[in-house]
């Protein structure tokens, strides 16, 4: 009985790495836990700590295959600049769109495509009553929803690393 | 528990454990020839490489009186047992540790991987075949530095925040750029690396400034891409920012990297004073600048230093620095945008920011596309800054809402670019003052003022590379010799003040002056010998009405120590003037009223006029006239180092 339940414990962790998408990533990879909203006194931390958990996740090299890749690197670049990313896609060009891009392995020929494409969606969602007051998190989610789905919907050509 | 049964799940266990290990990974242990290693150890220590500067830097070793030792705490830096206190063992540890089994489930955490630095430097000296030490993948390093893309580093300065203590000074931190012609790399996905205290959260300010005076807390250096640092600067906490490129060859550039990587978490003790970013970041720098970034043995480290030294360094026959990048704040960017805008464009932007119910007026209709676009691109800064200071305010939450909505029916385009910047931070002023004075006081006296203050700056210095109309000293000593007497007249532990101007007529802008200092100063200037010691914290407002003309007032309040009729509290109203006629003299003028409420309930009353010529970053003059009961005029040459 011991030995069946060694060898399950074992095929458990083999699959880790397949289910492991599955998950939420939301919930799961302390996307919005991170400290990017003004934090008052609190604000020291800008200056001298950070968890260097939260480091490493933003840093693209976290252990857990969960939370790496870059669809989760792309989450969390638009929930820590969402204010930026907000503006640059209404005006339709700017640095952090490229950056955020590039995160996706889009062709920079595609950019101004796909841009064009988030902007038309993006007018939908700002549009609607109460956009303003949703959660920062809330925001990053939807907006990042939509970027995905323009990505692999008509640009998985284009965007290499999804 | 029987033995059998835990020898069992033991075997279960590992069993368990290799097949884990072998459905990830197989990699074949090339082990080490023991001889291979041997010879190798020797050579390094026949030719003393445990002496060798570059060994010493690298762990980190500080030499006091009679010994030596790490400034790193943590024992994961080390491989020998006394390794922080002895290069020479943890040299010969370090090559033995290279040599250690590799771990399939966790390469990284080889010795060849986490002291890649080392690792790379010992094999450049000792010149070992290539088969000594076994072939370790470092997957994580490989990934954090873009697979040995990075091609320069640069120096950013974020300028002071008086909203904490430790970012009084502004902050270091440093940039790893990948190579541009490369696909994907980005400047704000770039590492970057910061160094700053441990500290738990929720501490309040008086414990964490006396932790960090007195190395209360632990530090170490760590890593984020760089658009986190952009944001949180630029966003937040309103700090323009500079970016000094640094012009190093790519041998150095990957010892830095290398370098940085085997230091990530390691613990050091914290000062604010002295072992703090700016000291830190600066040696990191010293491994292959060989020229000191910082002088030696000058108790404190402040980031100004930092910048005006890279700045003037010469390295490899050529400036360090290749060149200069200013970053600007979202307030900085508001500022300069609304103040380009044409003055009938100006009431627009106004009358929206009072009522969006304006995009539907004749005069915002009337705008040509070019002109919607730029009073929206200021509108959302304004937004942004105005979100800085109160996050939840709905109110503005809508104006940025509706200013969005505006924009998408415009066409697209980029952002407007800023033209100019100021001037950086190596232009100003240095930090550390010493200064002499001649005077003379009522009834012909006439004195000689010595003053030495390590850090930074007045409201009279000019504002280049500081929050402008504020003033940051610690330290501050003044002696007086007169009569043939020394006397310590000032002693000012700490003095702090903003005017908090608004850079412009918009609402949001600006907001209450305030001021606090702690220290010893004299209650009269007539008296020879009254030193009291104590606090001031002031509140008021500044408002200014032209460019060079500012006007303030304040209400005080000071506990002290009492001295002859003045008590030990009392309450102060205080008025003036700051006239800018150039960039080399700016005069302040002000009066203020003291009442003292107990011991007599004494009252003074004081106006003092004073003057700065000059604007070099070494040297100005002063002259200033005090009067309290009697006259007192002093003027002064000031030395900046």
């Amino acid at each position: 009985m011991r030995k069946v339940y060694g060898m399950f414990l074992v095929f458990a962790v083999c699959i880790f790495s397949t289910t492991a998408q599955a998950r939420n990533v939301w919930r799961e990879c302390g996307i919005g836990g991170m400290l990017f909203t003004n934090t008052g006194w609190a604000a020291i931390t800008s200056n001298i700590i950070w968890d260097l958990g939260t480091s490493a996740t933003s840093s693209d090299i976290s252990s857990d295959g969960l939370c790496e890749g870059p669809k989760v690197s792309a989450a969390n670049f638009v929930h820590g600049t969402y204010a930026t990313i907000e503006e640059q896609t209404v005006m339709g060009q700017g640095d952090h769109l490229v950056a955020m891009l590039d995160i996706l392995g889009c062709e920079r020929s595609a950019h101004d495509k796909i841009i064009q494409s988030v902007r038309t969606d993006f007018s939908k969602d700002i549009a609607r009553p109460g956009y303003e007051s949703l959660e920062a998190i809330e925001k990053t989610k939807n907006y990042h929803t939509n970027l995905m789905n323009k990505i692999e919907g008509n640009f998985t050509s284009q965007c290499h690393l999804i | 528990m029987p033995l059998n049964l835990r020898f069992t799940k033991n075997i279960i266990f590992k069993s368990s454990l290799l097949i884990i290990a072998s459905c990830f990974f197989f990699f074949p242990h090339a082990s080490a020839d023991s001889s291979n290693l041997k010879r190798a150890i020797k050579k390094a220590i026949d030719l003393e490489l445990y002496k060798d500067e570059r060994w010493l830097k690298l762990l980190r070793y500080r030499s006091g009186f009679l010994s030596i030792e790490s400034d790193v705490k943590s024992k994961a830096f080390f491989n020998a047992k006394d390794g922080r206190t002895n290069p020479k063992n943890e040299l010969i540890a370090t090559m033995k540790a290279f040599n250690e089994a590799i771990n399939h489930d966790d390469t990284d955490s080889h010795p060849k991987c986490r002291f890649i630095a080392r690792y790379h430097w010992l094999k450049e000296k000792v010149e070992w075949e290539e088969d000594v030490f076994p072939k370790v993948n470092c997957q994580r390093f490989q990934k954090w530095s873009k697979k040995g893309q990075i091609r320069s580093i640069s120096l950013i300065f974020a300028t002071g925040y008086l909203g904490n203590p430790a970012s009084f000074f502004g902050h270091p931190l440093l940039k790893f750029n990948a190579d541009k012609s490369k696909a994907g790399s980005n400047d704000l996905l770039a590492n970057s690396l910061n160094y700053g205290a441990l500290t738990p959260n929720g501490e309040d300010p008086l414990t964490y400034s006396l932790k960090g005076l007195f190395g209360g807390y632990n530090a170490a250096f760590t890593h984020l891409q760089f658009y986190y640092h952009n944001h949180n600067y630029s966003n937040n906490e309103l700090r323009d920012m500079w970016e000094y490129r640094l012009n190093l060859k790519q041998v150095e550039v990957d010892h830095i990297v290398r370098h940085s990587w085997e230091m990530l978490g390691q613990e050091m003790t914290y000062f604010f004073t002295h072992d703090n970013c700016a000291y830190r970041i600066s040696e990191l720098l010293n491994l292959v600048v060989e020229k000191r970034i910082l002088p030696a043995n000058v108790p404190y480290a402040i980031p100004h230093s930092v910048f005006d030294s890279v700045s003037r360094v010469e390295h490899n026959g050529a400036p360090l620095v290749s060149s200069v990048t200013y970053i600007p704040s979202r307030q900085s960017r508001m500022t300069k945008k609304y103040r380009s805008l044409a003055e009938e464009n100006k009431i627009v932007f106004k009358n929206i920011v009072a009522d969006t119910d304006h995009f539907d007026s004749k005069e915002y209709k009337s705008l040509t596309d070019t002109q919607k676009i730029l009073l929206l691109d200021t509108l959302f800064d304004y937004t942004m800054f105005r979100l800085s200071k109160d996050e939840e305010s709905p109110i503005i939450k809508a104006k940025r809402k509706r200013a969005l909505k505006e924009r998408l029916r415009l066409p697209t385009s980029r952002a407007r670019e800023d033209q100019g910047s100021p001037a950086p931070i190596h232009d100003g002023q240095r930090p550390v003052l010493t200064r002499i004075s001649q005077g003379e006081r009522s009834q012909e006296r006439i004195f000689t003022d010595f003053e030495i203050r390590p850090a930074y700056y007045d409201l009279l210095s000019p504002d280049t590379g500081r929050l402008p109309y504020s003033s940051l000293a610690i330290g501050r000593v003044l002696i007086r010799k007169e009569d043939e007497r020394f006397i310590i007249r000032e002693l000012g532990f700490f003095d702090v003040s903003t005017l908090n101007i608004a850079e412009t007529d918009l609402p949001g802008d600006g907001g209450l002056a305030w001021k606090f200092n702690l220290g010893i100063t004299s209650q009269e200037i007539q008296c020879a010998d009254c030193q009291v010691f104590g606090t001031r914290a002031g509140l008021g407002k500044a408002v200014m009405l032209d460019p060079r003309f500012v006007v303030f007032a304040f209400g005080n309040g000071i506990a002290q120590t009492a001295k002859r009729d003045f008590g030990s509290l009392a309450t102060q109203l205080e008025a003036g003037t700051i006239i800018t006629f150039s960039e080399a003299w700016r005069m302040i003028m002000k009066q203020s009223f003291t009442q003292y409420h107990n011991q007599g309930s004494a009252y003074l009353d004081t106006f003092e006029v004073s003057q700065r010529f000059g604007a070099a970053r070494t040297w100005d003059i002063r002259l200033s006239y005090k009067y309290q009961k009697s006259n007192l005029m002093k003027l002064s040459y000031s030395y900046y180092w």
